[in-house]
């Protein structure tokens, strides 16, 4: 890579909040309906009718502007954006534009650097377009579904970083609950700006719009793509042109979407149908109760007490609830050191097969306590702890139940296990005379046997004491 | 007895006697404009008989017929604002005005003919023609509101709803002799209004006095959940301002508006109203409106930005007109260049224009810096009087095709204008007849959320006048 | 003066075609009144704040619950051209 040059990125992130009804009007905004299903004449700009605002959307948006560090402008007003799209009825959106909700705040991204924020404004969405051949279909259900644009500075140096920023973003605004932020559904959208200058330079270079990325990770790659395409074309002494490009995730680069910046005119002017509204101190400090540990505070609380690495300690702060869990189950357990490899080891497997991942985990904290003290204590084996974790998992059956009912409880030291050991060493003998050669995969083989006739229930350290004990008399 | 002679009041006193079934009344009408109607064109579409069930006793006012102007939401009904790019369109919803005059038991007899979206003072660019003056068939009615102040005054309806964005309903009532009346903005939900100016836009009754007035507005006025910008001042009971009564008021003639451009015949008959009410006490003081001259220039400005914003939802998609191509742009233009006459284009233009990049600060912005200097006017005025008298209009009704060119039909507004920019209770009612027999109105403005006081004056100087009971001699064979 | 670029500027916003004979007429037309609305050009509004609403009231909003109220079947009985459910246009670029 061209070293005498420099990346200045800054993202637009649209993130739908997590309301029960659209913004200006009573419709649900749930999500996959049939087309147009979630419409009235208000969301589909009937002759007549009136936006009334959602107190909801105004709720999750302080709270997310004061978790990006914004100022939050006291008093706000709705603006009309004009432009003629079939999949905005108005052919206007009512947005912010003079005075959004909040400005000048930052994000501090795991590396510790601060990524600034400009502006978070509310809008509010467009329906979709479905194309077919020959023709498109406008589905309205989206129409009116309430956005937070956040705006971040130019501060992003590289793709990697944008990567970065835009993790933390989603696991933030899933902390503290204002949005599913599924970028698969749309309900997160980022656009890129991207711009390369010298080394040193104070200018920025000519800014080009990056659009159609439908994942952080192609957010990543058509900024690589976009950084060594700019760097080439400076290099051999050409000129990058202000454009908007789209992203083709097939062929893995950018294509031209518009050359040169049409001349928008939005007429934006403010909306007459809506009243300002008052940001009110009491607003703000009801939404700060919502505001919980957030992922970067509770990672650097983890690292002391806990004796986690850091890759796990990633793996636990990526989901709240499961963080919360994980403490919570942490403090009641006997062995905290067997409850940490065990939550990390067959627990997450487990998670990771639920279709909706640990969003389908019922079990409560005490049984999933019992469960591993259970297994810390012997009285049942890793075999049979994870079957009692699996049927408990989603269910959150009492374990002691369980266990009774497949007759798990682990045998050890007791005549059952020695007749068994008894057993599996006669009918076995050449296991036994290789082992007594030298090979100790025999004794695997000879412990297998009597888990096999224990049904597993049998301690596999005891097992092999007796075997041992057994065969050396 | 000629039943459409009598007043909304009168009609539903002889309704809860049981001297009449409001079925018959409702024939009556119906049978008056069908007779009439022809004539005049106030009507869009009357209907032949009552279009949802009504339960007796539910008002005041139950039984009694309304006219309802083309512009107001009705579901199930043609709503069109007279435009060519919403016929057909059979509206989804009810107003919340129309919710309110189903509950309480009127009946709706019909739509009324209104300039294109309300765009014009003289009812002479509705896609349905013009509706003519019912004193004089060669004559404007005024306008937006021209179909129900004209069906009014002809009594081919007790009363009608009309909207004022700029003296909507205040100058059609001044030409057609008849009471009109424009509450404060958000005093009546505009949900279901179709939208002109959003700021300015206001729901009012075009009545033959003002018992009707009081009763309908009783009907209309208050919350309803779907319009922000309605007021939470609790809304009285307008009828307890109908009494003769002049004690305590004082009433202010702002000179502006009786200088340059006002027709002598309507000054005079102003002049004298405001004499005979200062024969009956009420103290009249001179008073000053300064920036009374930069109303027509501001209002201008404001209603046809937000008009060209509000009219963008035409746009052959969802409803109304589609003229039909392959290319989605030329659905836009062709849709809109066939669907909007010649005045709701200028709007439209003059609105995109000075909302334009490079002209928002020179035009929008400034206009709602002028805008707030109109309204300290008022504040200013209303430390010191109660009520403000004016002409509502500089002429009585002209003759139809008289103002070919858009400014001076606009500055025919001047009178009006300014209660809209700074959200005033305004009403306007006949003072008297110019020489050749048309009536003139005169206007009364009230404090914001006290149209109480102008209630109160009108209605005492109606018992004083025989101006607002006379009709029009429909002979125009 | 507005002349005809002008006209065709603002015609493109508004999404309206228009004759070369009516940009003319219009161009006339709205000359007139925005030389007459250019007299506001004359009032000193330095240090005035602009006035958004007459109407002092804020924070008028509602509870985020879900309603139907409307009938949907009348949206769709007013769809110009339509596909099942979906309102249907010209391919979009």
């Amino acid at each position: 890579m061209n070293n005498e040059f420099e990346t200045v990125i800054g993202l637009e992130v649209h993130v739908q909040l997590k309301t029960k009804s659209k913004i200006f009007c009573a419709c649900s905004t749930e999500f996959a309906c049939a087309p147009n299903t979630n419409i009235c004449p208000i969301c589909s700009a009937y002759p007549g009718v009136l936006p009334l605002f959602n107190k909801k959307v105004l709720e999750l948006a302080v709270r997310t502007a004061v978790v990006l560090n914004c100022s939050v402008n006291d008093r706000i007003y709705f603006e009309r954006k004009n432009y003629f799209y079939p999949d905005l009825p108005k052919a206007y959106q009512i947005s912010q534009y003079k005075k959004p909700l909040g400005e000048n705040g930052w994000l501090e991204i795991s590396s510790g650097k601060k990524i600034g924020i400009t502006r978070a404004h509310l809008e509010e969405d467009a329906g979709k377009l479905v194309h077919k051949q020959g023709y498109s279909l406008v589905d309205l259900n989206r129409t009116g579904i309430p956005l937070l644009e956040i705006v971040s500075e130019p501060d992003i140096s590289d793709p990697q970083e944008a990567f970065d920023y835009l993790t933390y973003l989603k696991l933030i605004l899933q902390y503290i609950e204002v949005s599913d932020c599924d970028m698969e559904k749309g309900f997160l959208r980022c656009d890129a700006n991207i711009s390369t200058r010298k080394k040193g330079e104070k200018q920025l270079g000519v800014k080009v719009e990056l659009k159609n990325m439908n994942s952080f990770r192609g957010v990543r790659d058509a900024l690589f793509y976009e950084e060594k395409r700019q760097r080439e074309v400076l290099s051999s002494g050409g000129k990058i042109f202000q454009e908007t490009r789209l992203w083709d995730v097939d062929k893995s680069k950018t294509i031209v979407m518009r050359t040169k910046e049409e001349a928008h005119d939005y007429r934006y002017f403010p909306e007459p149908d809506l009243l300002d509204f008052y940001v009110h101190n009491e607003l703000i400090d009801a939404q700060l109760e919502f505001i919980p540990e957030l992922p970067l505070s509770a990672r650097s609380r983890l690292l002391g007490d806990y004796g986690l690495s850091e890759k796990d300690i990633d793996v636990l702060i990526a989901n709240k609830s499961m963080l919360r869990f994980y403490e919570d189950v942490y403090n009641k357990a006997d062995d905290k050191r067997k409850l940490t490899n065990w939550f990390l080891g067959p627990f997450l497997e487990q998670i990771n097969n639920l279709p909706k991942g640990f969003s389908d985990v019922t079990i409560s904290v005490d049984n999933f306590v019992k469960i591993v003290n259970y297994f810390c204590a012997g009285k049942i084996n890793n075999v049979a702890a994870k079957k009692v974790l699996s049927e408990s998992l989603t269910t959150d059956k009492d374990p002691d139940e369980i266990i009774k009912e497949k007759n798990l409880l682990q045998i050890s030291g007791t005549n059952e296990l020695e007749c068994v050991v008894d057993r599996v060493i006669s009918e076995n003998s050449a296991a036994v005379g290789e082992y007594l050669n030298g090979a100790d995969k025999a004794m695997q083989f000879l412990i297998g046997q009597v888990m096999k006739e224990t049904k597993g229930k049998a301690n596999p350290q005891v097992s092999r004491a007796l075997i041992e004990e057994k065969i050396k008399k | 007895m000629d039943i459409c002679f009598l007043t909304a009041c009168e009609l539903a006193r002889k309704i809860r006697d049981e001297k009449l079934a409001s079925a018959d009344i409702f024939q009556s009408f119906s049978k008056r404009v069908l007779e009439y109607d022809k004539n005049i064109n106030s009507f869009v579409e009357c209907y032949d008989k009552p279009i949802y069930e009504t339960k007796a006793g539910s008002s005041e006012l139950c039984g009694v017929p309304i006219a309802i102007k083309n512009n107001i939401c009705i579901e199930g009904r043609e709503i069109n604002c007279c435009s060519n790019i919403l016929k057909g369109h059979v509206s989804a919803y009810d107003a919340t005005v129309i919710k309110k005059i189903k509950s309480a038991g009127l009946n709706i007899l019909g739509t009324t003919n209104m300039d294109e979206f309300a765009f014009g003072s003289s009812t002479e660019t509705s896609a349905y023609g013009i509706t003519c003056n019912p004193w004089d068939i060669t004559r404007v009615p005024g306008g937006s509101s021209g179909g129900s102040a004209a069906a009014v005054a002809a009594r081919l309806v007790p009363f009608a709803l009309g909207s004022d964005t700029g003296g909507s309903i205040r100058q059609p009532a001044s030409f057609c002799g008849v009471v009109g009346f424009k509450p404060s903005y958000g005093r009546v939900s505009r949900f279901g209004l179709v939208a002109f100016g959003s700021s300015l836009d206001q729901i009012g009754t075009l009545t033959r006095d003002f018992s009707d007035c009081a009763d309908l507005l009783n009907i209309i006025s208050g919350p309803d959940g779907f319009d922000a910008t309605l007021s939470d001042v609790k809304v009285p009971d307008f009828r307890q301002y109908l009494r003769k009564d002049f004690s305590g008021l004082t009433a202010g003639v702002p000179i502006e508006f009786f200088e340059e451009g006002i027709n002598p015949q309507v000054k005079n008959a102003v002049e004298e109203a405001i004499n005979l009410l200062k024969d009956n006490r009420v103290r009249i003081k001179p008073i000053s409106l300064p920036h009374t001259k930069y109303s027509i220039a501001t209002y201008y400005i404001i209603a046809s930005s937000e008009a060209s914003s509000n009219l963008q939802r035409f746009d052959g998609i969802r409803y109304g007109l589609r003229v039909a191509s392959n290319n989605l742009d030329d659905i836009y233009k062709k849709t809109r260049q066939a669907g909007f006459g010649d005045e709701a284009k200028r709007r439209i233009f003059l609105g995109t224009y000075s909302l334009s990049s490079g002209y928002y600060d020179a035009y929008y912005m400034r206009a709602l810096k002028v805008r707030r200097l109109i309204q300290e006017d008022f504040k200013n005025v209303f430390d010191d009087v109660d009520v403000i008298i004016t002409p509502t209009s500089p002429t009585t009704a002209f003759k139809v095709g008289e103002k070919s060119d858009p400014l001076s039909m606009y500055l025919s507004d001047i009178y009006t204008i300014s209660t809209n920019l700074a959200g005033l209770p305004a009403v306007s009612l006949p003072c008297g007849f110019d020489d050749q027999g048309l009536p003139i109105g005169m206007q009364f403005i009230g404090k914001s959320f006290h149209e109480g006081d102008i209630i109160r004056l009108g209605y005492s100087y109606q018992n004083l006048t025989e101006y607002n009971r006379k009709a029009p001699v429909l002979n125009y064979e | 003066m507005i002349d005809k670029k002008q006209v065709e500027y603002v015609a493109n916003l508004a999404k309206i075609a228009i004759s070369e004979e009516q940009a003319q007429k219009l161009g006339h037309q709205m000359a007139d009144i925005v030389g007459y609305i250019d007299k506001l050009s004359e009032v000193d509004v330095d240090q005035i704040e602009p006035l958004r609403a007459v109407n002092e009231s804020f924070n008028v909003w509602r509870e985020d619950v879900t309603k139907r109220i409307f009938d949907l079947e009348r949206i769709k009985a007013n769809m110009p051209e339509s596909d099942g459910d979906s309102f249907k246009v010209p391919n979009v670029i």
